[in-house]
This record gives C-alpha cells, structure tokens and sequence, in this order.
C-alpha cells in the first residue's frame, strides 16, 4: 500500500528508506492510536461523555496481558483477557458510577478523572514502577524486506489487525441493525428510548467495547512501546489529539486522525525529538482555527 | 429551571446551567448593589471569626511553628494562589481548564533557567517568567477561546500536554527529566536572608495577600461580573450585546498570569523544578483543590490548594498510595458534595438563618 | 475599543425599521425560513402568528443574529446587518426575549439585570473597581427593578423564582438597553390569564418609538396588542394584514383550524 510514494532512486536510497521506515512506523502507531481513539470517541459520540480513563484502559490492559502472557506463554491470551478484564472493569465504572449521572458531562468526566487516579495507582502497587516490554509471539518475530528496507513483522502484523478492526467496526456501524440501533442513539437519546431501544444497555455495552478496544491496543502496543507507569496519560492525550483532528464521533475521524497524528508524531520524533509534541500542537492549532469541529466533526 | 437534562437549541450549543448540576453560589452576592445592607446575623459573623482565625494562623502565629509547619504552610499558600487563578476560569467563567499546570510550570522552568544558568536577578526571573506563562497564555488563548464545555476541557489538556512534553523532551534547555535544580533564595539585601524558612514564608504571604485582593477586586468588577454571565449562559450575552469569546479569552490569559505568579515562587521556595509539577496529574490536582473548595468562590479553592496539600504531605509520609486516596476523594466529593465545601459551608449558614429566623418570628 | 456607545443615526423620517428580503434558513436537508419578505415601520407593533414548526424563532434568531442566514438580506435602519454577529446587532438596538427562559440562573435578579445594563458599556471590560461602585448603572438597575415591581426580591437567585416572574425579567433584560427594535418570543409562554393580563398591560405602556415584533400563540394577546400581523406557515410568509384583514382571511382560517 506504500507502493505509490516510493520512486527508488539509486542515489536517493538513503532518503526514501529513512521516509519508509518512519511512515512505517508512523502508520503502526497510529494503529494503535486508532484502538484506542475509536472507543474514546465513541464514548464522547455516543454517551457525551470524556473518558479521562481511556489511557488508563490502555495501560491497563498492557499490563493484564504481560501478566497473562509471562504466566501462560500465550500471546493470544494475553490480548484477549486484557481486552475482556477491562472491558468488564469499563462496564462496572458505567454502571456502577457513571450512569448516577445521567447527560451531566461535567460529573461523569469528573468520576472517569477519581477512576484514572486510582487505576495509575493500583498499576503501581501491583506491577511496581519499572516499564516492561511485552513478548513478542514467537511467529510473528524477526523481520522483512519491503523494497530497500528491513522491517520488523510485529509492526506489520499491528497494522493489519487494526485495519482489520477498523474495517469490522465500520461494517458494524453502517450494515448492521445493532450499528444502527447505535447511531440512532448516537444521534438522539430520547428519541431513541421513546422508539423503544434500550439506551442504557447500548451505552453500557458501547462503554464496555471502548473499553476493551482500548486495552486490546494496549497489549498488541505492548511489544513495540511496552508499559510504563505515565503511559495512560500520555496516551490520553494522543488520543485527545486524535479526536480534535478527527472529528468527535467519527469513525472515519479517528481513523484518518489516528493515521496523521501517527505520522506526525513519528516524523517529529525522528526530526526534531526535542519539538515532538509541539509538532503535534501546529497541526491540531490549524485544525481547531479553520474548521474547530474536526476534519470529520459533525455540528 | 430547575430541569436536569441539557436543552439544547437547534445549533446543539447546551445551556451550560444544566450541563452542570448543581451549579456554585458566587461568594460575593451579598455585597451586591451599592447601599444594600450586609447579610447580618450568621453570615457576617462566621465571616469575621474566619477573618481572625485566619489572621491567627497565617500572620500571627508563625513565628512559633516548627519550620515543617512553616514550609507546608508556604507550600499551601504558593498553590492557594494557583487554585484561586483556576477559579477564575472554572467557578467564575465556568470553563473546565485541564492544561493549568502548564502555566505554573513554564514560569517555574523560566525561573529555573534564568537563575541558574544565566545567574539574573531576582526582579528579572520573577517578572519573565509571569511574561513568559502570560504570553503562552495568549498564544494558547487564540486557540480555547472559542471552545467551551467539554471541548475546552481536550484542547487545554491537550495543550497542557504539549509544554509539558516540551519540559520532558527539551533536554538541553530544562534538563529533560531531571529538571532544574538548585535554584537559589532570591537575594534581596534584606536583614534576614530569605533562606530562612520563615521570613520566606511572609515572603510569599505578602504575594498571596496581594494576589488575592487583586482577584477579588477582579471578580467583582464590572468584567469579572461579565465572566459569570458567560458561565451561566453564554447564548444571552452574546444577544445583550457581549462579544464573549473575547470575554473567555481575556479571562484565560488572566488566569494563565496569576498561574505565573504561583510558578515562580514555587520555584524560589523548592529549589527545584521537574516536568512532574506540570503534567497532567498536576493539573488534575488543581481541578480538585477547586472543586473541593467550591468553585467560584475563591476562598474556597484556596481552602482547599491548603487541605490537599496538606493531606498530600501528611499520606505521602505514610503511605505511597497518594494518588489512589486522591482518586478516591475525587470520586466520593462528586457523588456526594459537588458544589464543594465552601458552598456547603455556605449552604449550612443559610439553612441556620433561616432556622434562627423561623423561630424569632414565632417567638415574636 | 471601539466606542460601544449606541450610534442614534440619523435617518431619514420614511426608512422603515427592519426590511427583510428573501430571508432564508437551511438547516441540512431542512428549509426553516424560505424566502421571508417583511418590512416593519418604526413604533410599529407587528405580530407573527404562525402554527408550530412555521418557523417563527428561527426567524428571530436570525434577525438578532443567532444563526447566519443562508440567503438573503436583513436591513435595519437601512443598515444591511446580515453578516453581523449577535452583539454587534444588540450595540446597534435591536434586543430579544426568549420562548425558553434564558436568564443567568445562579445570579440574583439585581445581577441580571446589571448584565444587561452594562453590556453596551465600556464599563464592561473594567477590571479593578467594583461594579458596585457604579452609580448610572446601578441606578438605571434600581428603575427596572421598580418599573417591573421586582425591588423586593432583587437578592434572590433567579432560579428560585416563579415563572411569571421569570419571564418578566426576560423582557426587563432585553428592555434593559434601551433598544430601538425588540422582538418577543412568547413572552406570555405559561403563565396564567391574570400575569398574562398584567404583560398585555406591560407591553402597552412600552414607549412607542421603540418598534416591536412579538411572537404570540395566544390569539387574545396577539390580536390585542396587534397593529398589523404577519402570517408564516411552513417557512414561508403566508398573509399579512391588519387584525380584521387577517381574521378573515380563508387561508389562514385554514391552517389554523386545520392545526387545532
């Protein structure tokens, strides 16, 4: 899919292998930014509400399936009971707490904000401090050659799974009955309830699903970024990026957002590390100046 | 009004008053319209036992505490400070600001620079760094000022997150994730060096006694009275004739200037600077301090920059599990006291008015 | 700073207040406003009536600027202000009330109203002196609230006030300026016949230079304080008239007994 940039020079080699290998890299971590941008805005489409737990659900899955992983030697495992542990502890957080507050943003950001102190602390107490880097399955190690280039698998492997997602989730979304059943009450509560759809079980499960694509990304990030204590927050605000970029309740959005703040990122990094976020800030200053609600916002 | 779900008009823009429920009591509308006699009874006298109190403790009594007390005291009132320029944001304006750490770090970090490394005086550390978190304030102001609710809360955390990754990453100008340290006491040919805990410590009352008078004469002018207006509904004041978006900004940079003032003397009073004063954990703590209070208020933020302060230092001796106390204070004040503690404070009296009221007149 | 003080241009005896031509509102699929041709003259007092959904507040919304039109010109004073934004149209004199009350909840009425004393005024962006200490509006604060009988609960927060006495304080906002063109959304909206009786009255009294376009459901009010009435169904204007050349008219017999 990278075919079409590449002009392979003899005497440029040097220049497009440094372009592939960063958009390479670009493109895995907006993969996984796609994981996890997609649950915080659907969250904030669908229930209004700010996740400030999102990057907490990330790490913590990370950190559930090293602990999954190093005990059953499956990777497989590990992903998914990462994925469902938190994607349980999502729908406990929704209703259990969130939902004692029904439409009043301010509250329930408030709540998810007490829930991500507490889930950094708790990740401390029981993994420690030390940044760990997750195994990387024994089939998808080493890597290989695309065009001038070596490049390792896992990325590769990271990439499709999340264009997988993305794909599964759109399909969802516009084909399916429940997908619609979903943007009707994306797009109107009330309405939806008065038709007879079961809001609070859709925005539970929608809570829940964000949760676990959250933390799903959390365990495939873990062999490339491993987890650390202050990746929650660091993420978050990635992801917040994405979604200002995106578009809030945009599918399309956090995939198009995750795929350029990715890159940017990357790029910064390699260019400029000591700039790196604020290459971040010139892109998202733009788009909030010339069209605030995103590229793919609606309003 | 008194209806909980957020109506919204056809542009989908809430009435704020409804998205946050329930909303502050100002501290000052008893004072109000010129001639009105004071709220006698209660009010007034919890007001002036709170004076002495204060006076009291904050300018009497130091001389006689241990210097632990000393220094957690000035550390109270360094982010007493910081969480009354939150306020004017938060409580008055009604915008949830996630980024505030990053106004009291930058003008720490430009303390940190300039004292240590370019050896300049105190007067020119002080000032630039005030100019520096002002000017970052402007910059960043352009960009929030439209925004509002929830909006404003991911653009400012964003942003918050960008100096902070500047901190982080800049390694050559702040030292990355060490931080600056040995920042020296300012010298300023004083009889008493102002290394001595104490006489900093009425150092930094002086500054917050001034900074808040100013904010109080701030939030009570005809502008401060315009910001309330913008938090209770923007909508209205746009069509009485307001421009609100230059009402918001100005409040932000105001807030990012009073942030200032609280970063540099932090950095005087530690010694020390690191990107942890300003990440979002920080600015989360800020949030909380207000909220505690009891936004809009000001005093109450400032009550409760002392109280979590306070509980930070004296768990943190204790125990490790900081954060998740801290969580869990987050979670238990929004699900049972949201309106803060000044606020319920306030709430108190007024219900014991009226109770005192009630049984006078049917003595009477 | 611009001055805020209010421009009293000079016109001429014959330009009317406010002439809307072709006014238009899209919505994304949704036409609210099609087409709308108005002319009011100055101390007129205009009614639209209209059955729901026929597009009378967005209309108003976007003569005082709430929504950008989507086509179509907005002439006050013979000043085009369609591309003004909503505070610049309130400095030139135009003011509004709301059918959903829309006052500053958690303030008191005395501060609710010296939110709209102060909004056209330099004064406004003051920051370090007290706004008490400002006689004029404090003053001018002090006659609204005795001209709308609301002295005695001027310290109460306005969310725990009846809703008659709610939508007084919308009108004393919007009356709060001194405005040259007012439009009413629904003032008399839920209250009972005898508050409704005293906003008749109210309404009666308003200085007759000031021109007025009110929006009213309730026939009696609207026919009673009517000058001339203005018909909008669907988006579209339908018939204009005098009371008599309206009650008469078949369509608009039609549409209002087709509706109830």
């Amino acid at each position: 899919m990278d075919a079409g940039i590449l002009h392979p020079f003899a005497g440029e080699s040097i220049l497009s292998e440094f372009l592939l290998v960063q958009t390479l890299n670009g493109l895995s971590f907006g993969a996984l930014l796609f994981l996890l941008a997609s649950g915080l805005s659907l969250i904030y489409g669908v229930m209004k509400i700010v996740n400030i737990a999102h990057g907490s659900y990330f790490m913590l899955g990370a950190y559930v399936g090293l602990s999954v992983i190093l005990r059953t030697k499956s990777f497989v495992l590990g992903v998914f009971a990462g994925g469902l542990a938190v994607g349980v502890v999502g729908l406990i957080m929704e209703r259990g707490f969130l939902r004692k507050f029904p439409l009043q943003a301010l509250p329930q950001m408030m709540i998810t904000l007490g829930f991500a102190l507490v889930f950094r602390d708790l990740a401390l107490l029981i993994w420690g401090g030390d940044p760990y880097t997750l195994p990387c399955p024994e089939f998808l190690r080493g890597s290989t050659q695309i065009y001038q280039v070596v490049f390792p698998v896992y990325r590769l492997f990271v990439i499709c799974v999340a264009a997988l997602v993305a794909v599964a989730l759109w399909l969802f979304n516009d084909k399916t009955l429940v997908g619609a059943k979903l943007r009707a009450a994306v797009d109107d509560h009330e309405m939806a309830g008065g038709v007879g759809l079961n809001v609070p079980l859709i925005s539970g499960c929608m809570f829940g699903l964000g949760a676990f694509l959250a933390a799903f990304g959390g365990v495939m990030g873990g062999p490339i970024f491993g987890v650390y204590p202050g990746l929650d927050f660091e993420l978050l605000s990635l992801g917040f990026v994405v979604v200002i970029v995106g578009g809030r309740g945009s599918l399309k959005g956090s995939a198009v957002g995750s795929i350029l703040v990715g890159l940017i990122d990357n790029f910064g990094k390699a260019i400029v590390p000591e700039l790196s976020y604020f290459t971040l800030f010139a892109p998202m200053a733009i788009i909030v100046a010339v069209k605030p609600t995103g590229l793919f916002g609606r309003e | 009004m008194g209806e909980s779900r957020p109506r919204t008009t056809p542009q989908g823009e809430a009435f704020r008053a409804e998205e946050i429920a329930p909303l502050p009591r100002p501290l000052d509308g008893a004072f109000w319209v010129q001639g009105r006699k004071m709220e006698d009874s209660l009010a007034s006298k919890t007001k002036i036992i709170g004076l002495i109190l204060a006076l009291l403790i904050l300018v009497a009594m130091p001389p006689f505490y241990t210097s632990y007390w000393i220094t957690l005291l000035t550390q109270m009132l360094i982010y007493g400070i910081l969480a009354m320029s939150l306020d004017i944001l938060v409580g008055y304006t009604g915008l949830s600001s996630f980024g505030h750490a990053g106004f009291f770090g930058s003008s720490a970090y430009v303390i940190g620079i300039l004292a240590t490394r370019y050896k300049m005086g105190f007067l020119t550390c002080f000032i630039s760094g005030i100019v520096v978190a002002t000017v970052i304030g402007m910059i960043f102001g352009l960009l929030v000022a439209h925004a509002t609710g929830v909006y404003f809360l991911i653009i400012t955390l964003a942003l918050g997150m960008t100096l902070w990754g500047l901190a982080f990453r800049w390694v050559n100008m702040t030292g990355g994730d060490n931080g600056i340290s040995g920042i020296p006491r300012p010298d300023l040919g004083l009889p008493i060096s102002l290394k001595d805990p104490l006489t900093f410590y009425y150092f930094v009352l002086v500054f917050f006694l001034v900074c808040l008078i100013l904010m109080a004469i701030y939030v009570r002018s005809p502008f401060g009275h315009s910001l309330k207006g913008v938090r209770e509904s923007e909508s209205r004041m746009k069509v009485l004739g307001y421009h609100t978006w230059l009402h918001k900004y100005l409040s932000y940079v105001s807030a990012a200037a009073f942030g200032g003032v609280a970063g540099a003397l932090w950095a005087y009073f530690d010694g020390f600077i690191s990107p942890y004063n300003m990440d979002l954990t920080a600015s989360i703590e800020i949030i909380l301090m207000v909220i505690l209070g009891g936004p809009g208020t000001l005093i109450g933020p400032a009550l409760g920059a002392g109280i979590i302060v306070f509980l930070k230092n004296f768990i943190s001796a204790y125990t490790q599990r900081w954060l998740l106390i801290l969580g869990t204070i987050y979670i238990l004040t929004i699900m049972y006291a949201p309106q803060g503690l000044m606020n319920l404070i306030k709430d108190w009296i007024k219900g014991n008015e009226k109770r005192i009221e009630a049984e006078e007149t049917s003595e009477g | 700073m611009r001055k805020e003080s209010r421009r009293r241009r000079r016109v001429k005896d014959n330009t009317p207040c406010l002439v809307v031509e072709s006014l238009t509102k899209d919505f994304g699929g949704l036409r609210a406003v099609d087409g709308v041709n108005l002319t009011i003259e100055p101390g007129e007092r205009r009614v639209l009536i209209g059955p729901n959904g026929a597009g009378k507040t967005t209309f108003f919304n976007l003569v005082s600027g709430v929504y950008p039109a989507s086509e179509g010109r907005i002439l006050y004073f013979a000043k085009d202000v369609t591309g003004l934004p909503s505070y610049r149209r309130a400095a030139l004199g135009i003011a509004r009330t709301y059918q959903i009350t829309n006052l500053f909840p958690n303030l008191t009425v005395s501060e609710n109203i010296l939110m709209a004393c102060q909004a056209l005024v330099r004064t406004k962006f003051v920051m370090f002196r007290r706004l008490s200490s400002y006689r004029y509006l404090t003053d001018r604060c002090n006659n609204l609230l005795k001209e709308f009988d609301l002295r005695e609960k001027r310290n109460e927060l306005v969310k725990n006030l009846s809703h008659g006495d709610q939508r007084q304080i919308e009108v004393a906002l919007a009356l709060a300026e001194r405005p040259r063109l007012l439009l009413l959304d629904e003032p008399a909206a839920g209250l009972s016949s005898a508050e409704t009786h005293a906003l008749t009255l109210l309404l009666k009294k308003l200085d007759p230079s000031i021109t007025i376009l009110l929006i009213e459901h309730d026939m009696d009010v609207a026919f009673e304080f009517a000058e001339r009435i203005t018909v909008l169904y669907q988006g579209k204007f339908l018939a204009e008239g005098t009371k008599e050349e309206i009650k008469k008219n078949p369509t608009v017999q039609e549409i209002y007994l087709g509706a109830e």
